[in-house]
């Protein structure tokens, strides 16, 4: 974009962008070296050694991947429909759709609860995951149908003539060109997912085995103490995870992000 | 018409799905709790308080494992902001742990918020302790227990506050006095402690618990000992110059440094707790409850996970509030029944849970190790502390101030949260953190704010 | 899944059954679409019947008695809940305090995030490594950092720290932090005595939290207008630059232009989030001190779980909050109407 011509405006550029990416790195910067003060790394061995340490992060992962998969195939299955079925009052359904897009979590915590005390599911994971679900849809779908707006009706017409009918269509024509943006919806819905407090620490209760990462910190807070030595140790290791996933997949997010955004 | 069914059908179809999913739930749903057998009471039960600290509790179990041997507790300890919304949830969705913590009131575990679900323990106590059982528990710890009529818990302990707790090691090492009886010595200590780059009073008031609204009632108290309680039932407005007075005197005292720059950014725990277990301060005001912190074991573990790296314990003394507007009124201590324990109407497993009720509340050996925790005031009259076995840093002088501390602390004439309503506890808190803001707020208008949002609680 | 439910009218593949007489190509098509209704129910169903009935449900509860809670006799009582809340000043507290924040993080993350892509759609040393950095906060959950965040911001942070090195802070013998004289004189003048380095202070904590929602969603606009950056035509910016645009006019009359439906689904989202706004306020701040950092997710929490259990009275506002994303839902259909492409796009064909 802007023109580094030279080997100094390069190096230049590299140390402007440094000092400006401080502000990014000092809460992360602190959150180790807190985590490392008082008893230094057996902080993290007390947090690993905690009863149902891996609980968390099970539990986090079941009902992350339980989101994502259910996710994807309601907005593979929406999109298509969207953008390439015939609905009557098509956009009516859209628009309702996105209204419940700006919906807060905390506005559906007491119709949850009282819900899923009602379908007997309180406490357990399908309280919290139908929830998630449904507060994420509403965003993938609309990044989903623009993309799916974007693969040319060509190549169903040529799948048509093959003989194909409107499942195979989706699966073999939809599905594989969609892998960027199903990448990019997957990034998103885990962030989402994984990252979620509220809905599991109100509908999920925090009984022993039954709670979620983010709720790790919170195991080293009783009535008196906050060991925050090791609440900090602990939020490290929560976010770990997460972290690793999101390097690795960091090239394909990008590019499902810019497949996606030509809106 | 035609086209119409095929999406009802669709919508049909889908919802039973939906419903499908939900119906086979996974995940670690509810514990399975033996169902009791008639006659000895056995099996599993679930027993949910944001207190004591699990460490404790598992004690507590232990002792009742060796006479109980078959009965299995456990125990969930819940951090006090988090405790109410999980009963909440809790009890609505029918999930509810067997045995809770209730308290004589405010904003966590107070009886009106959780008494409805409890039921009445007279029977289980008639049947332990006979026809006089409530005289044998503290001066109205029972009654503080008692809502609409029922005794919905047992008292386990009792708490008093408007103590201060100083780190007699600190006060020492820089020739201060502990002879703190007025806002001038304490004034003079803080200088002095100024002078060593020690914190002199830490407090914390950026949450929503009412700890630092403490010492605004010891100011008041120290102002005229019977506006609060006065205020509490609604006799007095909050909306009065002592009120006004007492605001004025807290802003003097961060003005004067005794209140350090923090205090509005930090909260009480961890923050200000941290700063007395490490050294950085010399004096905090906590209750009767902070003593179990004095034990060489306790306090190490407190100073590590204050982020000490190689703690070494010291000795902290509980001392009597200074008088503060100088009227000559020394602050009382305020205390009642800290927490019962109740037993949910829908337990499931209702006789183990009042066989290990009943034998920490009502038994002797129960009673004493809840005494050994130094957490609580012993509830039945009678048990005090072994306190020459309980590992305090200094003995010799620890002993004889605790033992008093705790005498005094089961007699208080004033109760402590008893009457704070909910509503009244948060306006105090509000009061306080715009008190020591830099301010623009002026103290009048703080009263009058606080008088608006309180709710008064008539004496019963 | 949904298979079963798809039966079109034209389902069977019959390459030679009649067409329909009139027309051209694309009406013949769109009579032998299949519907796509089946295709939709499942995630329509999930999300708009789960949410709406949501909705129902607290709006029943707002009409109850204001200090309802369960167990308690259900009574409709009307509208006085709604009185209640107009009435209270929190209430509009908490809507200054959103409309401040969308506006400030907006701003901020529009100029920041276009700044920054287009800073790393130049040629520089460790530019995925700078990528990665920015975009790390938006991946670490908000209840995670929060304690972090209290430490950062606390008196004797790292914050405090950098400003006492750059010399706009002393710190006295109990380890106040003070400000040199010079901040404390501009401080006065611009009529900000209150202000100390004391960050979580009625005056300031509002600022923390915007600045701690920046921090973690700025990587989020970042990795957008990175991304609409790319579909920019190169030809398009090497004619600009053979007809002798500099760098910063470049930036505003070509690259910025494009990326106009970017701002647009940027300020959807950030006013989606100002108005949802629960985890940093209440992990961070809890709202205060002295609610001078409240929003309406951490009021409608407090009227529910905190001070006191006020059902009816959180279901109110609860329904406010949501007419106001209403509204907010209509602004986007217009905003989006807009920029939308594809309204071309015929179907296929069975």
């Amino acid at each position: 974009m802007f023109e580094t011509r030279s080997r100094l405006a390069r190096v230049g550029l590299a140390a402007l962008l440094a000092v400006m990416v401080i502000p990014f790195v000092i809460p992360l910067f602190t959150m180790v070296q807190g985590s490392l003060q008082g008893r230094g790394w057996a902080n993290y061995q007390s947090v690993i050694e905690l009863e149902g340490f891996w609980l968390y992060f099970r539990n986090s992962a079941i009902i992350s991947l339980a989101t994502i998969a259910i996710v994807y195939f309601l907005t593979m299955a929406a999109s298509f429909g969207f953008s390439k079925l015939r609905i009557r009052s098509k956009e009516v359904y859209f628009w309702l759709m996105m209204g419940a897009l700006t919906m807060p979590e905390v506005v559906l915590l007491t119709p949850l609860v009282i819900m899923a005390s009602k379908a007997g599911m309180g406490g357990t994971f399908w309280a919290v995951i139908i929830p998630l679900v449904a507060l994420q849809i509403p965003f993938t779908v609309l990044l989903a149908r623009s993309y799916v707006d974007g693969i040319p009706d060509a190549l169903f017409e040529a799948a048509y003539l093959d003989g194909a009918g409107t499942w195979r269509q989706f699966w073999y024509v939809l599905v594989p060109l969609a892998k960027p943006m199903a990448v990019a919806i997957v990034v998103l819905v885990l962030i989402n997912s994984w990252n979620s407090y509220l809905l599991p620490l109100v509908l999920l209760g925090q009984s022993e085995g039954n709670m979620v990462v983010t709720q790790l910190p919170n195991s080293f807070r009783t009535q008196y103490t906050d060991d925050q030595t090791k609440i900090l140790a602990g939020a490290v290791l929560a976010a770990l995870p997460e972290i690793i996933a999101y390097i690795s997949l960091q090239r394909y997010f990008e590019r499902g992000i810019a497949a996606g955004a030509i809106k | 018409m035609r086209r119409i069914t095929r999406p009802v059908i669709a919508l049909m179809v889908t919802t039973g799905m939906v419903v499908a999913l939900a119906a086979c739930s996974g995940g670690a749903g509810e514990k399975s709790t033996a169902a009791s057998s008639s006659g000895k009471a056995s099996g599993t039960f679930t027993w949910w308080g944001w207190t004591p600290d699990t460490p404790v509790a598992k004690k507590y179990i232990a002792e009742f494992n060796k006479v109980y041997p078959d009965i299995k507790v456990e125990y969930k300890n819940y951090e006090n902001a988090d405790y109410a919304p999980t009963m909440s949830t809790a009890f609505q969705t029918g999930a509810g742990p067997d045995m809770f913590d209730v308290s004589a009131g405010g904003n966590v575990g107070g009886k009106q918020l959780w008494g409805d679900y409890a039921m009445d323990l007279t029977p289980v106590a008639v049947k332990a302790m006979g026809a006089g059982w409530k005289d044998k528990f503290a001066t109205g710890y029972v009654d503080e227990l008692t809502y609409n009529g029922k005794v919905v818990a047992l008292p386990l302990g009792g708490v008093a506050a408007d103590l201060f707790w100083i780190n007699k090691d600190l006060f020492t090492a820089n020739g201060v006095s502990t002879e703190l009886k007025t806002y001038d010595a304490l004034k003079a200590a803080c200088d002095k402690f100024a002078a060593a780059h020690v914190q002199c009073f830490t407090m914390g008031t950026n949450s929503t618990d009412t700890f630092s609204t403490e010492l605004l009632r010891t100011i008041m108290s120290s102002l005229d000992p019977t506006f609060y309680m006065k205020a509490l039932h609604g006799t007095v407005s909050w909306d009065d110059p002592v009120f006004v007075k007492a605001i004025d005197i807290m802003r003097n005292m961060k003005r004067d440094g005794i209140i350090s720059q923090d205090a509005t950014s930090i909260k009480q725990y961890p923050e200000a707790n941290n700063n007395f277990m490490s050294g950085k301060a010399a004096i905090v005001q906590m209750g009767t409850w902070y003593a179990q912190y004095a034990a060489k074991a306790s306090m190490t573990a407190s100073m590590e996970g204050a982020g000490v790296s190689k703690p070494v314990p010291f000795t902290m003394m509980p001392i009597v509030s200074p008088d503060l507007a100088g009227k000559g009124n020394i602050p009382g201590y305020v205390g009642e029944a800290d927490y019962g324990l109740a037993i949910n109407s829908k337990a499931k497993n209702v006789e183990a849970a009042k066989t290990f009720l009943t034998w920490l509340t009502t038994t002797k050996e129960g009673q004493q190790d809840v005494a050994n925790a130094i957490d609580l005031v012993p509830a039945l009259v009678g048990v005090q502390a072994d306190w020459k076995n309980l590992g305090l840093v200094s003995p010799d002088i620890q002993i004889p101030a605790f033992s008093k501390l705790f005498t005094d602390a089961a007699a208080a004439p004033e109760s402590r949260n008893l009457y704070i309503s909910a509503e009244t506890g948060n306006a105090q808190v509000i009061a306080v953190q715009q008190a020591l803001a830099n301010g623009s707020v002026s103290s009048a208008s703080i009263a009058k704010q606080a008088e608006a949002d309180s709710v008064d609680m008539p004496v019963k | 899944m949904a298979t079963s439910v798809t039966a079109g009218p034209n389902n069977s593949p019959d390459p030679h059954a009649p067409v329909t007489s009139g027309g051209g190509a694309s009406r013949r098509r769109s009579h032998r679409t299949p519907s796509g209704l089946g295709w939709i129910l499942p995630g329509f169903v999930v999300s708009v019947g789960l949410i709406y009935f949501c909705i129902g449900y607290s709006g029943y509860i707002s009409l109850l008695p204001w200090n309802w809670r369960p167990l308690r006799p259900a009574t409709i009582e009307g509208f006085d809940s709604y009185v209640r809340a107009f009435n209270s000043p929190l209430f509009w507290t908490c809507l200054q305090h959103t409309l401040v924040f969308f506006i400030v993080a907006y701003v901020v993350q529009c100029v920041m995030g276009i700044i920054f892509s287009a800073m790393l759609h130049s040629k520089v040393f460790g530019a995925t490594i700078f990528k990665v950095i920015i975009f790390l906060p938006v991946v670490i959950a908000p209840a995670i950092m929060s304690p972090v965040h209290r430490r950062v911001f606390a008196v004797d942070g790292p914050i405090n720290w950098i400003l006492q090195h750059l010399g706009m802070i002393n710190v006295d013998a109990v380890g106040n932090r003070v400000w040199t004289e010079w901040i404390s004189w501009a401080l006065t003048h611009i009529g900000m005595e209150n202000v100390t380095p004391n960050w979580i202070q009625p005056s300031t904590a509002l600022w923390v939290i915007i600045a701690v929602q920046i921090w973690s969603s700025i990587g989020m606009a970042f990795i957008l207008f990175y991304a609409a950056m790319g579909q920019i035509d190169p030809e398009v910016l090497e004619a600009a630059r053979i007809d002798g645009a500099g760098n910063i006019r470049m930036l505003f009359s070509v690259v910025v232009p494009n990326l106009k439906p970017t701002l647009v689904a940027l300020a959807i989202l950030n006013a989606i989030t100002a108005l949802k706004l629960f985890d940093f306020p209440y992990l961070v701040t809890a709202g205060g001190p002295a609610h001078s950092s409240e929003f309406l997710g951490t009021y409608i929490y407090a009227e529910l779980f905190g001070v006191s259990s006020h059902y009816g009275y959180a279901a109110t506002l609860s329904v406010l909050l949501l007419i106001l994303a209403l509204g907010l839902s209509i602004i986007m259909s217009v905003a989006a109407r807009e920029g939308r492409p594809g309204h071309k796009t015929k179907g296929v064909r069975v």
